[in-house]
Formats: structure tokens, sequence, C-alpha cells
């Protein structure tokens, strides 16, 4: 009972660790929350399922999720965020959560407000390990967080694109002094850390179903994850995330399973009045 | 002279505004379109409100439809379950509301910009997932119903006036929502008021200066939750029944969303924001997502485009063909730069 528990708090953190990525590498580059951020990840696993629905290979419709995760993350930076640059941060909070709105809404016009299961190979079937019965698709999606995760790893710390996301987030101002195209490293960080989010939304697409506010919780998650492990820490983000599923998980068998949501909005809280500045923080004091 | 014709406008406002008031239900006689303008005073009085937070201490709240649902909900069991009065159970409302306020203002507002959002977001979402779930007290999803209508008020023989039709309710709405205008007036106008749109324009200025700032951000959010009190009690004894999805994150940006277009930190702007939001959504009733993206879309146009709302555009246009135009065109382009407001 009590692995089972541990099991499914790893699958969740996993995808809030996928989810609190987003935010905090958008975060690093423009010192803003993507409000919208919950709604690439309801985005990208609409289309996986849209794509699924019209007899697509599997394999080939979760792709088509993520690309089209991306996407959206790149248009909505583009379209919106980036002619609000010189606008008061409050200014583009508030249309980002417009951006939220009108996504969900096209999605439940265009989709229906029905939650339907994204097809997965492995949903029916066990596997044995260590002598416990886990659900294949659940050893699937850690997996792949695993992998997700090596892969940022290696396109932050590896790559020069990456290191100019690493640079932007130091200085974006100094950065384009550098020759550095801004721009193009706020677009990147946009599509990269949207299509992260996509693939958590993709993932959990087979459990706990597609419809168009399932984004809404999952972005408020990993908001709290990216907070708890310091905004724009992301191995933090990672660990804060796993931690947040596996609380969230147990406080689930304490308490009825209405407030279930009401655990991360109190951690949330308790988070943001205590340590602000996150787990693995170090506090920056405000100038002028 | 400016001054004097300035004066002139607001009392202009006001005179037009009260003809209409005064004039409505001899025009409209459908019972529809009565209910509606209800609602619109309801809206009147949150987005007030709301307004007094944001637009004139910069500070956004994304809890205030939970804060909304603790003014319809107490009001609702304290009628129900206890049969208590329209009367009394309108100031009891407006208490519990303020005091839930308070605490929210006092553990968000140690926080600011998107923190203070996304707390007081956590916070209106606890909020509703408690009217959700708490079945015994609150019903759970079917909510309470069977509020029943404030009581016939009687003067001797002279005067009997019951809430019947939705007509009844019209004169008590209208004179809840002059004195939530009255008292924002006395609010921003007084030295208080000045304190707050100090701490909107620059907070570590305003620090320096001597004011308070924390105190007098919960101040105001707490005065800001009591709007939310009132309007629910007035909610909740107009339509007779509460249940929790209207006091979902839905509502919150609506609320927002009728601050934003109309025109932060306005009065005048709060009245046309809701005015306009309410037609639109009434008039969208049947297909609720489509009347939900045109909310996202107009957030978002108005964020980039005119974030001032119709006020400022308003402004913008007295000074175009109004007024003299080189003195005014400096003064505007301060106000771009800086982000200032203006009434």
């Amino acid at each position: 009972m009590i692995v089972d528990q541990l099991i499914n708090g790893i699958v969740l953190g996993s995808v809030y660790a996928l989810m609190a990525i987003g935010y905090t590498m958008v975060w690093n580059v423009l010192r803003f929350i993507n409000f919208a951020h919950g709604e690439v990840y309801m985005g990208g696993a609409f289309v996986a399922l849209y794509l699924a629905l019209l007899d697509m290979p599997l394999w080939l419709a979760y792709v088509g999720g993520v690309v089209a995760g991306a996407l959206l993350g790149y248009l909505m930076e583009k379209v919106v965020y980036k002619h609000m640059r010189t606008a008061p941060k409050l200014n583009l909070l508030i249309a980002a959560i417009g951006i939220a709105i009108l996504l969900q809404n096209v999605a439940q016009f265009v989709f229906g407000a029905s939650p339907e299961r994204l097809h997965s190979p492995f949903l029916t079937e066990s596997v044995l390990i260590g002598g416990v019965l886990i659900n294949q698709h659940y050893v699937f999606i850690i997996i792949i967080a695993i992998i997700v995760m090596a892969l940022l790893e290696i396109f932050i710390n590896r790559t020069l694109m990456g290191k100019a996301v690493q640079a932007a987030a130091q200085n974006i101002h100094a950065t384009e002094l550098m020759g550095i195209n801004a721009n193009k490293v706020i677009s990147i960080t946009f599509a990269v850390g949207s299509a992260v989010g996509a693939i958590a939304g993709i993932l959990v697409g087979p459990i706990f179903l597609v419809y168009p506010t399932m984004g809404v919780f999952a972005g408020l998650k990993g908001f709290t994850a990216s907070v708890m492990g310091g905004m724009g820490n992301i191995p933090g983000a990672l660990v804060a995330g796993l931690m947040l599923g596996i609380v969230e998980s147990f406080a689930t068998g304490f308490i009825s399973s209405g407030y279930r949501d009401a655990v991360a909005m109190v951690i949330l809280l308790v988070i943001l009045l205590v340590r602000p500045q996150g787990i693995f923080g170090k506090i920056v004091q405000e100038k002028v | 002279m400016k001054k004097m014709k300035e004066l002139g406008y607001s009392k202009m406002g006001l005179i037009i505004g009260g003809i209409v008031l005064f004039f409505l239900p001899f025009l409209i006689t459908n019972p529809y379109f009565i209910y509606v303008v209800n609602l619109i005073l309801i809206y009147i009085i949150l987005t007030l409100g709301l307004d007094l937070l944001v637009g004139y201490t910069g500070q956004v709240s994304l809890g205030h439809a939970g804060l909304f649902g603790i003014g319809a909900y107490s009001t609702a069991l304290f009628s129900t379950k206890l049969d208590y009065s329209f009367w009394v159970t309108l100031p009891l409302a407006t208490i519990i509301t303020t005091m839930i306020g308070f605490v929210v203002g006092f553990i968000g507002l140690k926080l600011v910009e998107e923190y203070l959002v996304m707390a007081t977001l956590a916070f209106g979402t606890i909020l509703w997932l408690v009217f959700l779930n708490w079945s015994d007290l609150t019903g759970g999803p079917m909510g309470v119903s069977a509020i029943p209508a404030p009581p016939t008020i009687r003067i001797g023989s002279i005067l009997e006036y019951g809430f019947n039709k939705y007509i009844d309710y019209y004169p008590l709405f209208v004179a809840f929502v002059l004195l939530s205008i009255f008292v924002t007036r006395l609010i921003i106008r007084s030295g208080f008021g000045r304190a707050c749109t100090a701490i909107r324009d620059d907070e570590l200025a305003a620090q320096a200066m001597g004011i308070p700032v924390f105190k007098t951000k919960v101040v105001m959010f707490t005065i800001s939750s009591a709007y939310c009190g009132v309007a629910g009690a007035l909610y909740a004894h107009f339509l007779h029944v509460v249940s929790p999805e209207t006091f979902a994150f839905a509502m919150s940006v609506t609320i927002l969303t009728m601050v934003m277009i109309g025109g932060q930190g306005s009065i005048i702007g709060a009245i046309l924001g809701a005015t306009l939001l309410t037609v639109t959504s009434e008039a969208l009733r049947s297909t609720p997502e489509l009347r939900m993206m045109i909310y996202g879309l107009l957030i978002i146009l108005v964020m980039m485009f005119f974030p001032r709302g119709i006020m400022g555009l308003m402004h913008l246009f007295k000074e175009k063909f109004i007024k003299n135009k080189t003195v005014n065109t400096v003064v505007n382009s301060e106000v771009k730069k800086e982000g200032l407001r203006y009434e």
C-alpha cells in the first residue's frame, strides 16, 4: 500500500517536474511567469489525442502533440508577449491569463468538454519490479521523464544555444550586446519549455484523461513545484516536483479526495510565505 | 479654468447617470432585462471593490470570486438554516467576508506582484474547493437553494414594499451601488486613498515617504472584500440559490476583466466595464465557451493595445480633439512611458 502510494507519487511528481521546467526556463530568461503554460500541456495532449483518433501511428501522434505544444508556446510569445516586453509585469501576467482562458475555451469549442482517454500501448500491462506490480505506463512515464531531463541537461550545458539561454538568464541585455540574437533565444526557450510541458500532458493523458481544463491544476502544481525548487533553478524544479507529487499522493490517503488539489495550494502558500526563494534558493534584495 | 471644465464633465456624468437610473425601470418592462440590469448592479459593486485594490493600490487579486462566494454562502446559510432576516444576514455576511478578506490579505500581501496573484489564486481555489466539498454545510455541488427574498418592508399602513418580482429589487440594488460609489469616492479622496495611490505608483518611494506599505495594503484588501460580501449577499437573495461553480476561477477572471476593460483606477470605468461585459455575457448565454473565448481575447487585446481600458481611450480622445494639443501630448507621453494611471 505504502509502496503503491510512493510509486503514484513518483509518477505524479515526474509530471509536475516536467511542468515546472517550463515555468522555470521562461522565468529564467524573461523574469515572467507564463500563466498559460498549463494550456500548452492541455494543447499538446489534445493534438496527440486528435491525431491518434485519425488512425495515425501512436508514436507519431505523440510526437505531433509535442511539436504542437512547442509551436503553441512559440506562437504565444511571438504574437502576444513579444509586443509587451516594456509593459508593466502585471499587464503581461493578465494577458497570459487571457491566453489561458482563450485556449481553454477554444479547446472546449473544438473538442467538447467531455474527458477522453488518450491511447497508450502500455496501459493494460503490468510489470513486476522488485516484487511490486507496476502498471507499464507508469514505468513508461518515469523513463520518458528521465530521458527528457537528460536531453535537457545536454541541451542547456553542452550546446551553443543552451549556453546562449544560460547567458540570457544572467543578463539578457548583455547577451544582446555580445551579438547573440536575444529574440531567437527567447523563442527557443518558449518552444523547448512548452515542448516539455506538452510531453507532460501527453504522458498523463492515458491515466487522467484529456479535457479542456486539465491544464489548470497541472499548471498550478507545476508552478508550485517551480517555486518550491526556487524560480529559475532547473535541478531544484525536478526535486521539488518529485517531492510535491509524493506529498500529494500520501496526503490523498489521509484526507478526502475532493481536497486533493487543495494540498498543492496549501503547500504553495506555505512556501511562498516561509521560503519565497524556494527550498534551494538564495534571497535577492529588491533594487530601486 | 481647466479644473472647472473637468468638474463640469463629472457633474454632467452624474446627472446623466442619475436620470438613466431613475427612468430605467419605466423604460424597460421585460422582466428578463430587469434581471440583467440587476445583475449589472451587483457586478458594479464587485468591480468597484476590486478596482480599489487593482486600480488604486496596484495589487491584483484572483481570489475575489472566493470572497464573493463567502458573502453569498454566509447569507444563504444564515437565512436558510437559522431563518435570519435579510436585514440581519446582509451585515453578518459582510462582516464574515471582511474578516476572511483580512486574513487572506494579511497572509497574501506579504508577497508582491505575480506571487501575490498566485497566492490569491490559491486562496480562491481553496475556498472554492471548500464550497464544493464541505457537503454537510454548503450542500456540495448542488449548493444552497430556497434562499428567501428580503422581508416585506412595512411602515404602519402607509407603505408596504415586498420583494416579489425582479423590479422590486432594483431600488435596493441601486441604493447599494450608490452607497458603494459614495464610499469609493470617499476612500480615494482621503489621505489613506492617496497613500494607496502612492504605493501603486512606486512602492519603495512610498515606503521612503513614511507610508506603512503593508498595513495600507491590508486595510485596502479588507475594504475591497467588504464589497464582495455585500455583493454576495445581494446576489444570494436575488437569485435564491447559490452553487459552487459561480464562485470558481472564471468569476475572478470576469471581475478582473471588468476592471481592466473599463479602465483601472476609475469609477466610471468600473461601471462601464461591468455593464459591457454583463450585457455581452448575457447575449452569449447559450454558448458559454464562446463567451469565455471573447473574454480571453478581450483581455489579451486590451492588455496589448489599451492597458488603460475604455477610460484610457476616452482620455486620449479628449486630449486629441477637445483640449490644447501641445501641453497634453507631453503629459500623455509621460503617462505612457511611466505606466502611470489617471482617473
